[in-house]
């Protein structure tokens, strides 16, 4: 028997597929009583786009995708007081990039968006800061040196 | 890997070199090869959907056969393929001789449609030289019908009839070749000389994403079709960096890792996304709905990262920068390259990819590691 995968989710990531996945119905009850309306509008980024879905395979294929994540997900709890130094899954971490702030969640690669700075866990930067703690400088390899200097590290209740 | 990193570096000159048209046997320069593939893989797109023909098949026939033309001869052909897996590269000779015979019905509509795509970069004179010439050569009646509108459009500026179905793609593609002159702003506010188009720079990420996708066994034609469609959404929208929340943008900004705060950021963001959405809705609009909605899905699919292919190219693109940015530190080392690769290494988390960076770090490691100062 192949073990099912298991998915770490934020309660935001898991808040945000859950009502990915109720508009996707709506939408699969619409195109399959043939009326679907013109391409409705923006309401909001990321799943919000989903309103105009008008291609019943397309919807299909994510309803499935969501209800196995959503199936098989786990929602990321802060860790115990005594570890909320050290950088876990779900953490929110203060950083200095050579000289400069950034603050970034630690999320995996389905959470993962950079450009809202949520980086995925897998990715070289957040791979390196994982298990690390407040005031430790992390150095991401490559040819190209770059030091991050772990400056807070928050979680969400 | 080290393979296709050499064969994405060598693509380059599709982004250099100028193509030609003869017009009563004068050559005329018009735009790069690069510009040119980009709005002629569009065009085939919508054609083969309009037609129910192959549109993959297609739009690898331009690819291909623009990827030979940048090659000054057949050995500088031969060892640009011989960079690519067997597959792939048997595949790639396989369309290149289709297309250069002009046997398949595919082949001939596409050869058809690469000469008409020029007509939008022709001034008047040339222009209607260069109609009568088509006239000739042209059998397809559809795409006759479309040259028409297109010439009358560029020539008379005649107005978008919203009855006629090929004035509207007519329409479409002068819309679309904006993005032929458009420059990336990212690049224009590093104040590099020879700033890439948004054509170019889809050219690449297009053939990029078909070998790559091939190779990390996803659906090669979806990676390759998102590649191509994922930035029609900047023609009324333009090309948002994630530097514009900055109120004031210097080179010395862009010199470190600029970092804006996260709040400012996802504000940007958002207002980003309503933008391209609006423009890429203006831009389909012209389309009949199916290949409209098609042209949507891919773009959403990419933005929002929903699927597997969505999510591979939605990062390919990041790494493709790299690629460009090499280019520009290589003829010029004043080029800020550190930023961009500090930035890739909090983006990518895809395997291939990273192994693809690794490869790329490794080539130029010797100068790569100079830049990192004295260290404490």
């Amino acid at each position: 028997m192949v073990a099912e995968t298991k998915y770490y989710l934020t309660k935001e990531g898991f808040e945000k597929l859950s009502r990915e996945l109720e508009k996707l119905k709506e939408q699969k009850k619409i195109i399959m009583e043939e009326e679907a309306p013109d391409i409705a509008d923006l309401h909001g980024p990321d799943a919000e786009y989903l309103t105009f879905q008008e291609d019943l395979g397309f919807v299909e294929r994510r309803l499935e995708e969501i209800e196995a994540i959503l199936k098989n997900c786990e929602i990321l709890k802060p860790p115990p007081k005594h570890k909320r130094h050290i950088v876990h899954l779900g953490a929110t971490v203060e950083v200095e990039i050579n000289g400069q702030k950034d603050e970034f969640t630690i999320v995996t690669p389905i959470e993962a968006d950079p450009m809202a700075g949520r980086i995925s866990h897998e990715s070289p930067v957040g791979k390196a800061l994982l298990g690390r703690s407040i005031g430790e400088k992390v150095i991401v390899q490559s040819s190209i040196r770059a030091e991050y200097k772990i400056k807070k590290i928050k979680y969400n209740k | 890997m080290t393979k296709i990193v050499d064969f994405l570096l060598e693509i380059e000159k599709a982004r250099r070199t100028k193509k030609q048209i003869f017009v009563n046997n004068k050559p005329i320069k018009t735009r790069t090869i690069a510009d040119h593939a980009f709005l002629e893989a569009i065009f085939v797109f919508v054609y083969a959907r309009l037609n129910n023909l192959d549109a993959d098949k297609m739009i690898k026939m331009v690819l291909v056969s623009n990827l030979y033309q940048s090659c000054e001869n057949e050995q500088e052909w031969r060892h640009m393929i011989s960079l690519l897996p067997k597959n792939t590269k048997e595949e790639i000779k396989k369309l290149n001789q289709q297309t250069l015979n002009g046997k398949t019905k595919l082949s001939r509509v596409a050869q058809e449609i690469v000469k008409i795509e020029k007509i939008i970069h022709l001034k008047k004179k040339n222009l209607l030289l260069y109609s009568q010439i088509l006239d000739k050569e042209i059998r397809n009646p559809q795409i006759l019908k479309i040259k028409k509108a297109l010439v009358e459009k560029i020539d008379a500026h005649k107005q978008t009839s919203q009855e006629d179905l090929y004035d509207k793609i007519a329409q479409f593609l002068l819309g679309v070749s904006f993005l032929q002159s458009f420059k990336r702003r990212g690049w224009v506010m590093t104040g590099v000389r020879d700033v890439e188009t948004v054509a170019q720079h889809t050219f690449h990420l297009t053939i990029a994403s078909w070998i790559l996708g091939e190779k990390k066994g996803l659906d090669p034609n979806k990676t390759m079709k998102l590649g191509l469609i994922h930035d029609l959404c900047e023609i009324y929208a333009g090309d948002q960096t994630p530097y514009d929340p900055l109120k004031k943008i210097s080179k010395d900004i862009l010199k470190k890792p600029a970092r804006i705060p996260k709040n400012k950021k996802i504000e940007w963001l958002i207002k980003k996304k309503q933008k391209e959405w609006e423009s890429l809705k203006r831009t389909t609009e012209l389309l009949p709905r199916e290949i409209a909605n098609e042209i949507k899905n891919l773009w959403v699919e990419f933005e929002e990262r929903l699927t597997k292919e969505g999510r591979f190219v939605y990062q390919l693109d990041k790494v493709e920068n790299v690629f460009q940015a090499t280019h520009y530190w290589l003829k010029d080392k004043e080029f800020p390259i550190v930023p961009w690769w500090v930035r890739i290494k909090e983006v990518v988390d895809d395997k291939l990819l990273l192994d693809l960076i690794a490869q790329l770090d490794e080539k130029f490691k010797y100068h790569l590691l100079k830049l990192n100062g004295p260290q404490k």
